[in-house]
């Protein structure tokens, strides 16, 4: 175990969390370290021996048919068999396990790394290939242990942790047993990052942009996360922990506050209603959104349905879900954005190519066009359960509005040859991200029932800054000039069009920010349920007029330091100034 | 116990398949088997011990054989070893 390590980031959602830590790796299965009872050793031994013998099964019929095929080649597993009785690997693992009363997987693990090491270390190539053969060997005895049944995965954790991984996947947050995640820190990102959104939702601490925490911190240690200030202690002191406390009890207190607002409206003191709704991902977000006091779902972003198993759910699983989600919102709307960057082209996009730029949505739609057919057969089916709208996502003009007409016409055509029920009036509307988009909002606006305006996609594309590189981060503005100014572009070419806006962007869940965009117009905030309470509290102390009034003039000032400035001055100064 | 010097003979040395070789004809004793290279001994019975001793051609190893069986142990992997470990000795 390492000595104590303070670490800092980007804290990105509120509260404190001190626990375990679990190190996920990229494109590997994460191995676990839990501690066995002492009366529990003789049967964690006898899975490993167990997984062994069936890795020596599975190598035999290979080898079997390999000699068939190939002739004397075969051998290669020969040393693998051999590997597989060796004293060095399983012994050495089985000795491990009983001394310190831990899993097999991390004891295999630990066994396995060291003699890695020994290998990697040859300088010879040949024997360095070795090295292969022992991990090739290694791996299959894992995937035997995890395939035993009482093996933990992300879907099923040993016990709560502080989940640790270079960057969380789409695949891995779909799965992960979030009852068991006490919070979550990463080496990317910054704090508008997709996982810092994803902590917030969930209403769990969550530090971001640590660089090499997945490195530094080793699986099993002690971990306290500070969402609010960022730092992470590896093997805190009792003071730090107390100190950790502390800071929980504030942060509950402060939220205590914020209760008592629950159930009034978001209504300005001038009487205007703002909706406000929460961003999601998963159905099970959807109880905790009501709490918050969300008014519907403003962002379902469907894509987390894939899972890890990267498969498109079939049209009725799709159906079960949307209806799920509208029951449980009723009589407040859920909007659905159609697929947005499957994982399956993760892979050919994590080289050079820039996925935020690529194939992705409705560009992806135009070669693969049957999982977006089936995804607006069941929205459209679900529809019928209650206000269901379907928003696209990453348009980039009017030519790409054709197309989605075209989909929805299909989808509708192919529905009512089947003789199934759907609404045939469901509300398509766009997101809209990219500046192309922002742009020609006015053409945009005679052509679909709604926009929404994606402000964490629109800032990145909008000032050419990867919110995900914690280097230039620092120059992801939200209040730049040209960020209102394009947002105000695109609330007047859809008020004009009758034509509904709302913001799904982070920009909703920051007081300031949100009471800036219902001073240019907007009348609808989406962001992650935990911010609700903040951004109403806020809103109650403003009239809309005055918030109309400091928008124009922001819309004057050339940096988003002086915006910001006056914003807080004129907005806050009345309001109470809330946690930055 | 026997004690044994031999010289790693064929052109690939100790290498995956040749290792293999020796662990498989050393597990068929009873015998305890060692291996030892410059003062690291390993066991005659694992390939990863073997593989781990990196003997090249011309490197020198001690074997060392103890147990019931030790004289015909000692002899049949000195032979082993001699004839090339089942491949070209160039």
């Amino acid at each position: 175990m390492t000595g104590r390590l303070a670490l800092q980031g980007a804290g990105v959602s509120v509260g404190t969390a001190v626990g375990a830590a679990l190190v996920l790796e990229p494109e590997t299965v994460p191995v676990f370290r839990y501690a066995i009872a002492p009366e529990a050793v003789g049967a964690e031994q006898a899975r490993l021996r167990a997984a062994v013998d069936s890795s020596r099964e599975q190598l035999r019929s290979i080898r079997e048919r390999l000699l068939r095929e190939v002739g004397p080649r075969a051998y290669i597993f020969d040393a693998q068999l051999l590997m597989l009785d060796d004293p060095l690997l399983v012994q050495r693992s089985l000795d491990l396990l009983k001394e310190q009363a831990v899993n097999a997987e991390w004891a295999l693990r630990s066994v396995g790394d060291e003699l890695h090491d020994l290998f990697a270390g040859f300088s010879d190539a040949y024997l360095q290939e070795r090295g292969t053969d022992l991990d090739d060997v290694v791996g299959r005895i894992h995937l035997n242990l995890a395939a035993d049944g009482s093996a933990p995965s992300l879907a099923r954790l040993p016990g709560p942790v502080v989940l640790v991984s270079g960057d969380l996947s789409p695949s891995q947050a779909a799965e992960m047993d979030w009852d068991n995640v006490l919070a979550i820190v990463t080496d990317a990102g910054s704090p508008t990052y997709h996982t810092a959104i994803l902590a917030r939702s969930l209403g769990i601490p969550g530090v971001v942009g640590l660089k090499d925490a997945t490195r530094r911190i080793p699986t099993g240690a002690r971990v306290a996360v500070d969402g609010s200030t960022g730092s992470v202690l590896v093997e805190p002191s009792e003071a730090d922990i107390d100190g950790f406390a502390r800071r929980a009890e504030e942060v509950r207190r402060c939220a205590k506050g914020l209760e008592a607002e629950r159930p009034l409206p978001a209504t300005t003191i001038d009487g205007v209603r703002i909706s406000l709704q929460a961003n999601a991902e998963f159905a099970e977000e959807v109880t905790s959104a009501l709490e918050y006091g969300a008014e519907g779902i403003g962002l379902f972003r469907s894509e987390y349905l894939l899972g890890r198993a990267q498969t498109w759910p079939s049209e009725d699983e799709q159906v079960d879900l949307y209806r799920r989600l509208i029951e449980l919102m009723r009589p407040h709307p859920v909007t659905v954005r159609v697929w947005d960057l499957p994982p399956e082209h993760a892979e050919h996009v994590s080289g050079r190519a820039n996925p935020a730029m690529g194939e992705r949505a409705l560009r992806l739609q135009r070669r693969r066009p049957e999982p977006f057919h089936v995804q607006l057969r069941a929205l459209l089916r679900a529809a019928v359960a209650g206000p269901l709208r379907i928003m696209f996502p990453f348009a980039t003009g009017p030519s790409d509005v054709m197309a989605v007409r075209e989909m929805v016409e299909a989808a509708r055509l192919s529905l009512r040859k089947d003789g199934i029920e759907h609404r045939e009036d469901a509300p398509v509307g766009l997101n809209i991200e990219v500046p192309a988009a922002a742009a020609t909002a006015d053409l945009l606006a005679r052509e679909v029932d709604f926009f929404s305006v994606g402000t964490n996609d629109l800032i990145q594309y909008l000032l050419a800054v990867d919110r995900a590189d914690p280097l230039v981060a620092r120059f992801y503005e939200p209040l730049h000039p040209a960020v209102l100014r394009v947002i105000d572009g695109v609330v007047r070419a859809a008020m004009e069009h009758d034509v509904p806006v709302s913001v799904c962007g982070e920009m909703a869940a920051d007081p300031l920010q949100a009471l800036l965009l219902v001073g240019l117009g907007v009348r609808e905030l989406s962001m992650s349920a935990v911010s609700i309470p903040r951004v109403k509290n806020a809103l109650r102390k403003v009239h809309a007029s005055h918030a109309a009034e400091v928008a124009r003039r922001c819309l004057g000032l050339s940096t988003a330091a002086a915006i910001e400035a006056l914003a807080r001055q004129e907005l806050l100064g009345t309001a109470e100034a809330g946690p930055q | 116990m026997i004690e044994r010097e031999v010289v790693i003979r064929n052109s690939l040395g100790l290498h995956a398949r040749a290792a293999a070789r020796f662990v498989r004809l050393a597990g068929r004793f009873q015998s305890h088997v060692k291996v030892e290279r410059g003062g690291r001994r390993m066991d005659g019975k694992s390939i990863l011990g073997m593989l781990l001793l990196a003997a090249s051609r011309g490197t020198h190893l001690i074997l060392l054989v103890d147990g019931p069986d030790e004289q015909e142990a000692a002899q049949a992997l000195v032979e082993l070893i001699e004839s090339g470990l089942g491949e070209e000795v160039a």
